[in-house]
């Protein structure tokens, strides 16, 4: 194949304009559908983060209340369940009486969603919308939940953890 | 502008498209995924507490997620192994709901398997 290389004709107004056009509705496209990935793994990504925060509030619950061998739920405390009860846990979200507590939900009322912090008020995980500790008697069991929902948006259904945890550990059945 | 040239560029735009698209798909699959293992490992956890403190169970069945509510519905299966006298080994598959009923695999990746020593009263 040949090629004119001495024409030098260019291209006409009309040429340049179609082709800017052409390349417009091309490039709009592409960045349409890109923005589109992009709005979903972020979206995919919030999701990860509070399902995260939620992990990670149940895993510093467990792991404490796993270290007693027998505890106890009184009021909205988690307790070692002895002579002289130690409060572990305080799961009340409108307490501000925290001393002494190895964990706390902190409950900030203009964003409408709590935290799980540590005894020193340091921030263990955020984005957490409700945790609870119910006795289940019959069973000898705590049933410990930890709802986590997005930042800025209370309103969504989140993420539910349940787990069960043995009120006694030196009781064998078997 | 060749046919060749016009294919090639229909090409590269198709393989960005199906680059992205693909990354979607995989994002989506492991997030579900993930969710889907944590429940059946806290599952699987909360039913080895319920045994151990003496709660009543089965060989196999459904059951809830989370545990006394009704969100979601998972199967479980419990094994025993009695051969040693002084304690007992628990074995807890957790996994999704069959099409028929019946244990389930520990060998099935799908499910979420859990073996716990139960020592022996001191």
């Amino acid at each position: 194949m040949k090629y004119k290389l001495t024409d030098n004709r260019g291209f006409t107004l009309l040429e340049m304009i179609m082709t800017v056009a052409v390349l417009g509705i091309f490039f709009g496209v592409v960045y349409g559908f890109l923005n589109f990935n992009l709005r979903f793994m972020n979206q995919r990504g919030g999701e990860q983060d509070y399902q995260l925060q939620g992990r990670i509030a149940m895993q510093r619950l467990e792991n404490l209340l796993r270290e007693y061998q027998s505890i106890k739920i009184t009021g909205f405390d988690v307790q070692v369940d002895q002579d002289s009860p130690v409060n572990l846990v305080n799961f009340n979200q409108n307490t501000t009486n925290i001393a002494g507590y190895r964990y706390f939900f902190f409950w900030d009322s203009a964003r409408g969603v709590g935290e799980l912090r540590n005894g020193s008020g340091a921030t263990v995980a955020r984005g957490i919308l409700s945790i609870s500790f119910v006795d289940e008697p019959a069973e000898g069991v705590i049933r410990v939940a930890v709802k986590s929902v997005p930042p800025g948006n209370p309103a969504d259904p989140g993420q539910t953890l349940s787990t069960r945890l043995r009120k006694g550990r030196s009781y064998n059945p078997l | 502008m060749t046919l060749v040239e016009v294919m090639m560029a229909v090409a590269v735009f198709g393989i960005i498209l199906a680059f992205t698209s693909q990354m979607t798909t995989t994002s989506n699959r492991i997030s579900g995924d993930n969710f889907n293992r944590v429940m059946m490992m806290e599952l699987a956890q909360a039913e080895m507490e319920r045994v151990k403190a003496g709660g009543v169970y089965g060989t196999h069945g459904e059951i809830e997620y989370p545990p006394g509510g009704s969100e979601q519905k998972f199967y479980i299966t419990y094994n025993r192994d009695d051969t040693e006298p002084l304690y007992v080994i628990m074995q807890i598959v957790v996994g999704p709901v069959p099409a028929a009923p019946g244990p389930l695999s520990a060998d099935n990746p799908d499910n979420y398997v859990l073996v716990s020593y139960i020592p022996p009263v001191l």
